[in-house]
């Protein structure tokens, strides 16, 4: 298999019509002869010869990258043969009918699927589609015109086109040219062509279309606004009530509209009843509950017997401000006054939160037989982040719902109660696997928004071909599902579910089953809320961490303040003493003793001294800030170090004294890092010592970590001071010696740069000590 | 006695070179001074003196490079006096051929102690078949070592070192300088064995080996063989 190359992705232009025989394809073909007249490398990938003579003659003018054909009851069916595009790798490639539905032999199920696998391969797609091909579209479509067609492009692709060309053409042209036979009809059309031609509709198909472009310019300026405002506003909180039936997948849709046009999340609630549901139903409850994630919308699943308190309490859980429910359709008899009851107790009993009750028309005559069931007695279940009650019963469905409910429980858990995005990961992908009994890949999105195909250390299924990383990088695109039992890369094992929050996918899951094994409808909706959690935890983190970032900032200014009070203080202290006996030696009369010549010169250079260390501590606090502290370990004798220190403090008015075992093995660390750790700690224990007391360094093996205490004979330190001794800035209060409370943070860093251990006790004895622990290293000699 | 010893400054800084000529004309140093890495350079060949002590930070071109320069047809002792603190560019200077490394701020009677030591290097005859420094004579033609006057056994390794140590008293050896002496330009830098053998050799020699007297450790850069004042090296106190 060819690799992919990592160029850029390619450009997608759509040419937009509101009806078939507008002249997107012809519009199409022209735009692409222009642009190899120009040099560029255009070529054909799908475009059926159309009705119109001179389109026809451009055609054939234009390379073409021979389509894959698939058999069929009538003529064999084209489709773009990807492989051989992505290997030509024209600059631009044309694919007519951008909603056609491919051929079961081929890759991918849709062909917008083929053109989105095309475009990250880095060539650029030019493709026409009807307005009335827009999924969000077609239930105002079918609305208008009565048309309802099966092919459809998610909005996400309209969306996210890089242009669009509306084709436009007066409707009385339009049926001019229909009554004349000059249009080639899809299908879908052919029954009902002269019921969709008509003026009215043309009319109005035409403004959907215009309208549907000027929303998409609203969301690209909204997004805009929001970006350089940095805030968006959102009070508005939505909930639809999902059933069972056809029917909710228009429910679904017109919360998301609701929610789109005012910019509020919405949340799709599915409430389970404890009766078994047929095969079909439970496909069509898989197609809501995946609708609601692929719209941006975030579901919640209960299992309850009264589904208008569940309704109502996950309205409460989440704040919602508005509900959508479905119509009751007039009926007569007992289901009637059944089915009207949830909506209208949810009316009822809703309080302060609007109720959108939306008319339920279209297809589909399943609600009567699936109207939901109430009540049942006996049950109790709890959604997320609920402690799970107590649930009395025996029967097996309760038992199940119980071991879903706790599941999901230990899942949120375990995986809110996570710091950092790595851990989380891994509780991720521990309660899944162990959940599923399947096997688990992490992918997460790098920076620029892909699959780098880099699977996440905590994945337990870690196969990762080419294959692999595009089913999991259309996940991530496209918010579905992909790979196995899917529409995308049905030929790559794993099953990729993305974890999206929101408008953002946090990272993609890979699940690898047994052959044999198939989700339950009970497992896939709990599958969808443990990803949806997920996703929550790890947004979460995400911006948690950008969070930090601020707050280190903020943490920053408040230290600046700090460290410049501190430091004028510091600093102007010796200065005084080097400018007041200094001066004096310089303008006092010869009646200065040499003994007070010899006194002022030493307070001077100790002066200079205490000056020149306070710099050091800075610069050395500095370079632990900043981040740009580079350890440079190299074999080192501990004795060197101590010893050295021993001597740099000779002049201090205390002996060190340092008490080296011969086991101590030698250290690979940084010499002048550690060096300046244990002169700041033994500089410590001798301003908190009485004059003339030794200070006590001693470096042993203890439990075969090599250690190194300090000790001194002073007071020690107080209690409560002692978590807080190597923080930034702090200083034991009341402390009588001068100092900034740099030097124990510094050693502390400097030892943590290490991956060493730094505590502070006070001893037994009295005094206090410090004691350092390193980890070990692995060396030739001890 | 024979005249002063010449001691030329270079340093941009006039206050520097102010109180070091005040403290070396006080130790009976003769002193000359240059403000610039070009001038230095120049002042070095003319006056030929005993010594120098080089700033780095100078104002037409780096200390390193005035002390390249000098290497190419002088051995005077070189006492480089820096504000630069990091152990890379010691250990640069030291490759370069600097005899001490001083870091600004610094006090004046250690100072004066490692130039004393500098020149007092110079002066020592190389080729001496017996080298004495305190407590150690090492007898180099027959491979001799005894501390107070008890024989010493020393590994062949251990000896080696020694010897290199002898042939350059009083001077900072870089870990490198020694690795690519023992034992050979293509030696792992990263290996602990140097600091293995300084240890054994520190057992065999020092008196107090957790204090050592003789070699001792420049922290981060290397090693030396202190001279032991008042002995019979070089020429003896001026």
């Amino acid at each position: 298999m060819d690799t992919t190359s990592p160029s850029k992705r390619g450009a997608l232009k759509i040419f937009l019509g509101m009806a078939p025989g507008v002249g997107k394809t012809s519009s199409m073909l022209k735009a692409g002869y222009d642009q190899l007249q120009k040099g560029i490398g255009v070529a054909v990938g799908v475009v059926e010869s159309g009705e119109d003579d001179s389109a026809n003659d451009v055609l054939s003018a234009l390379p073409c990258i021979p389509p894959l054909r698939f058999a069929s009851a009538d003529a064999p069916i084209e489709e773009l043969d990807i492989d051989e595009i992505v290997r030509c790798a024209p600059r631009i490639v044309l694919v007519d009918r951008m909603e056609h539905i491919n051929s079961p032999g081929a890759r991918h199920g849709f062909r917008y699927q083929d053109i989105e696998e095309i475009l990250r391969s880095g060539v650029s797609v030019y493709t026409t589609l009807n307005v009335h091909h827009i999924e969000g579209l077609i239930d105002v479509v079918r609305q208008v015109t009565g048309v309802s067609c099966s092919e459809t492009v998610p909005d996400r692709l309209f969306d996210a086109a890089d242009e669009i060309e509306l084709i436009d053409m007066p409707t009385d042209e339009l049926l001019a040219k229909f009554r004349d036979g000059r249009i080639r009809l899809p299908d879908y059309l052919r029954a009902s062509a002269h019921e969709f031609y008509r003026k009215g509709n043309l009319i109005a198909l035409r403004e959907i279309a215009l309208r549907r472009l000027a929303r998409r310019v609203n969301v690209e300026l909204t997004e805009y606004m929001q970006a350089r405002s940095g805030t968006s506003r959102r009070v508005e909180r939505i909930l639809v009530a999902v059933g069972p039936d056809a029917h909710s997948e228009h429910l679904i849709r017109a919360a998301d509209q609701l929610a789109s046009g005012i910019d509020a999340p919405w949340f799709g609630a599915y409430i389970q009843t404890p009766r078994t549901v047929g095969q079909h139903t439970q496909e069509q409850i898989r197609r809501n509950l995946e609708l609601v994630g692929e719209l941006g919308g975030e579901l919640v699943t209960a299992v309850d017997n009264d589904i208008v308190s569940a309704i109502l309490r996950i309205a409460q859980e989440k704040g919602i401000t508005q509900i959508v429910v479905g119509k009751p359709l007039p009926r007569s008899g007992i289901s009637a006054l059944r089915a009207r009851s949830v909506a209208a107790d949810i009316i009822d009993r809703s309080e302060c939160i609007t109720v959108h009750a939306v008319r339920q028309d279209g297809p589909g005559k399943e609600i009567a037989a699936d109207a939901p069931e109430r009540p049942h007695p006996g049950l109790a279940a709890r959604t997320l982040r609920s402690v799970v009650t107590a649930v009395v019963g025996r029967d097996p469905i309760v038992k199940r719902q119980e071991r879903r409910t706790a599941a999901l429980f230990a899942f949120v858990k375990d995986v809110f109660s996570q710091q950092g995005a790595d851990n989380i990961v891994r509780q991720i992908v521990r309660h899944i696997e162990s959940t599923f009994q399947a096997r688990v890949a992490f992918y997460a999105p790098s920076d620029e928004g892909e699959i780098d195909g880099i699977i996440h250390p905590a994945s337990t299924l870690t196969q990762s071909g080419p294959q692999e990383v595009a089913a999991a990088q259309t996940a991530l695109l496209t918010k579905k599902r992909s790979g196995t039992s899917t529409a995308a890369f049905r030929t790559s094992a794993p099953t990729y579910y993305p974890l999206v929050s929101g408008s953002t996918v946090e990272g993609v899951v890979g699940l690898g089953f047994d052959p044999s094994t198939r989700l339950s409808i009970d497992d896939e909706a709990l599958l969808l809320m443990f990803t949806h959690q997920a996703a929550i935890a790890l947004e979460k983190q995400r911006l948690r961490d950008k969070a930090q970032k601020a707050q280190v900032l903020t943490e920053s200014d408040r230290l600046y303040k700090t460290l410049f009070n501190s430091l004028s203080h510091e600093l102007r202290t010796p200065l005084a003493t080097i400018c007041g006996a200094s001066s004096s030696l310089r303008d006092g009369s010869a009646a200065i003793t040499d003994q007070a010549r010899a006194t002022l010169a030493t307070d001077i250079y100790n002066a200079a001294d205490r000056l020149n260390r306070l710099v050091a501590n800075l610069l050395d606090m500095s370079r632990i800030e900043s981040g740009t502290l580079r350890v440079k370990p190299e074999w080192c004798d501990i004795a060197d170090i101590l010893n050295a220190i021993s001597d740099n403090l000779s002049h201090e008015r205390h002996p060190v004294v340092t008490d080296i075992d011969d086991a101590f093995p030698l250290l690979k660390i940084d010499n002048g890092l550690i060096t300046q750790a244990f002169l700041n700690i033994a500089l410590n224990a001798i301003q908190h010592s009485p004059d003339g007391v030794p200070i006590a360094i001693r470096a042993w093996v203890e439990a075969g970590v090599p250690t190194v205490s300090v000790a001194d004979n002073g007071p020690g330190f107080p209690g409560e001071a002692i978590p807080r001794l190597f923080t930034k800035f702090y200083r034991v209060p009341g402390s009588a010696h001068p100092g900034t409370g740099l030097g124990l943070s510094i050693a502390r860093g400097f030892v943590e740069a290490h991956k060493g251990i730094i505590e502070a006790v006070n001893r037994s004895g009295g005094g206090a000590l410090v004691t350092v622990r390193f980890p070990l290293t692995p060396q030739s000699q001890g | 006695m024979p005249s002063k010893p010449t001691v030329l400054i270079v340093d941009d800084e006039l206050q520097i070179r102010r109180f070091l000529r005040i403290g070396l004309e006080a130790e009976n140093y003769a002193v000359i001074e240059a403000s610039t890495g070009k001038d230095g350079v120049y002042q070095a060949a003319v006056n030929r003196p005993a010594a120098m002590i080089l700033d780095l930070g100078l104002p037409d071109m780096d200390g390193r490079d005035v002390l390249v320069k000098l290497r190419q047809w002088s051995s005077i002792p070189v006492i480089i006096l820096s504000v630069r603190n990091d152990e890379a560019e010691k250990i640069a200077c030291f490759d370069a051929g600097a005899d001490d490394y001083v870091t600004k701020p610094f006090a004046m009677g250690e100072f004066l102690a490692r130039l004393r030591s500098g020149v007092r290097r110079a002066q020592f005859v190389h080729d001496e078949p017996i080298f004495r420094n305190g407590d150690l004579v090492v007898d180099i033609a027959n491979r001799v070592v005894s501390v107070r006057g008890e024989p010493v056994q020393l590994s062949p390794t251990e000896y080696d070192l020694l010897l290199l140590f002898v042939k350059h008293p009083g001077k900072v050896l870089t870990h490198r300088q020694i690795m690519k002496e023992i034992w050979g330009p293509y030696h792992e830098s990263e290996s602990p064995s140097l600091r293995v053998y300084i240890r054994h050799l520190r057992k065999k020699l020092e008196t107090d080996p957790a204090h050592p007297t003789l070699i001792t450790t420049e922290p981060g850069v290397g090693y030396r063989l202190a001279l032991q004042a008042g002995r019979d090296v070089g020429s003896g106190e001026a």
